[in-house]
């Protein structure tokens, strides 16, 4: 009987022994699972997202000028021949722009057979430019400049083609979207200083002449985008 | 909390993303834009003289030496050389000796250079009574390539002159042409 009892004692201890190494395992196994929910919440947390269901459409604007003949005009490539001090010869031309506003405009020359017609400002070409807004009334061929039905303005005074080697600023050129510049481009050549030829030749040896020379004149506006913006939608 | 701070920065992430954009679409539509075209352009020409008797065809001046014909006198041509059309001319006349008077006549209308009259009246455009020379501009409308027939008369039979031709500037006229 005391054998049975210490034996039970025995068995009783072992059992409590056991029992204190499984909760020990089961709370280590607990701690184990439980960082594995926590790595796990995190995972979720980082694949949480809030879009907008209707894509954001954004489109970059675009500066562009476009050139091109007005009306029955053949436009800036008519070659001039024959211009003489006083003469005045006038091409119509439309500039376009697009969508987009723009801003600064100006206007360069440059001339790929430079001679006295580009480089001097007293004896050379001048340039005039005004704007009209609607087409310019003319007829072709006639000596009679154009007329303008809308509101003119002036563009360019009359200036040196020598001075417009660098780009110059026009004034009342239309910038806005999609604005259409009716342009009457007048090239004249000054009286200046008056040459005398006598007998088929200079009348001072060696003086230089503005007759028989010749030009290759491009004409370039340019602009840049408008001013920047901040706008809240 | 953990939640909302990592939400919070990940649409801080999203807002610097989208500022990245935002940036590179400016620089890249600061844009300047130019329209260009070319044209030729070429000075015309200005050159008038006389086609008669050319010792040296780049003078063109009129020499004359000899006797004058005292019913019809010498007829020289004033000619346009240049490209433009001619409104005026002036003329010099230069003779070698002081004899008699010496008179450049222009006609308006047609001359009969037979007889050496005019069909409507001959205008003296210079007179040399007692100078060696002497010069006058006068109306003549020439267009390019085209002339115009001088009377030289004298009252004494034999002469040397020299007629020339100057014109400058003022002798063209303007155009304002639309194109």
């Amino acid at each position: 009987m005391m054998k049975l009892k210490v034996a039970a004692g025995l068995s009783a201890k072992k059992h409590r022994r056991k029992f204190k190494a499984i909760r020990y395992l089961a709370g280590s196994l607990s701690l184990f699972l439980g960082l594995t929910l926590v790595t796990s919440g995190a995972m979720a947390k980082l694949n949480a997202n809030a879009f907008n269901l209707t894509a954001t459409q954004i489109k970059t604007g675009s500066v562009r000028l476009t050139q091109s003949a007005s009306g029955l005009s053949a436009g800036w490539t008519t070659p001039i021949s024959g211009i003489v001090p006083g003469d005045s010869q006038i091409r119509y031309l439309s500039f376009t722009q697009s969508t987009q506003a723009a801003t600064s405009p100006t206007i360069t020359i440059t001339d790929s057979a430079a001679s006295l017609l580009s480089t001097s400002s007293t004896r050379g070409l001048q340039l005039t430019i005004d704007r009209c807004t609607v087409a310019w009334t003319f007829t072709v061929g006639s000596a009679i400049a154009g007329t303008c039905s809308g509101t003119s303005y002036s563009v360019l005074a009359s200036t040196a083609i020598s001075t417009l080697s660098t780009a110059k600023t026009l004034t009342n050129f239309n910038t806005t979207a999609s604005g259409v510049n009716y342009l009457k481009v007048t090239i004249s050549l000054p009286i200046g200083t008056t040459e005398t030829i006598i007998d088929g030749a200079m009348s001072t040896a060696g003086a230089t002449t503005i007759f028989g020379l010749s030009a290759n004149l491009t004409l370039i506006i340019s602009e840049t985008q408008r001013a920047a913006v901040l706008r809240n939608a | 909390m953990k939640l909302r701070k990592v939400l919070n920065s990940g649409a801080a992430c999203i807002a610097l993303l989208c500022g990245g954009t935002l940036i590179t679409s400016s620089a890249v539509s600061a844009l300047t834009s130019s329209a260009a075209v070319t044209q030729a352009a070429s000075s015309g020409t200005i050159s008038a003289g006389f086609t008669e008797q050319p010792t040296d065809p780049d003078a063109k001046k009129a020499f004359l030496s000899g006797t004058v014909d005292p019913t019809k006198g010498n007829f020289v041509s004033l000619h346009n050389f240049g490209t433009d059309p001619l409104k005026s001319v002036t003329v010099t006349v230069l003779r070698s000796a002081i004899n008699g008077v010496m008179y450049l006549y222009a006609c308006s209308g047609t001359w009969n250079e037979t007889a050496g009259t005019c069909s409507v009246s001959k205008t003296a455009i210079v007179t040399l009574t007692s100078a060696l020379t002497g010069s006058s501009s006068f109306t003549v409308s020439l267009a390019p390539n085209a002339s115009s027939r001088l009377q030289l008369w004298s009252t004494v039979g034999n002469i040397t002159a020299i007629v020339s031709a100057s014109v400058s500037n003022s002798d063209i006229s303007p155009t304002v042409l639309n194109y």
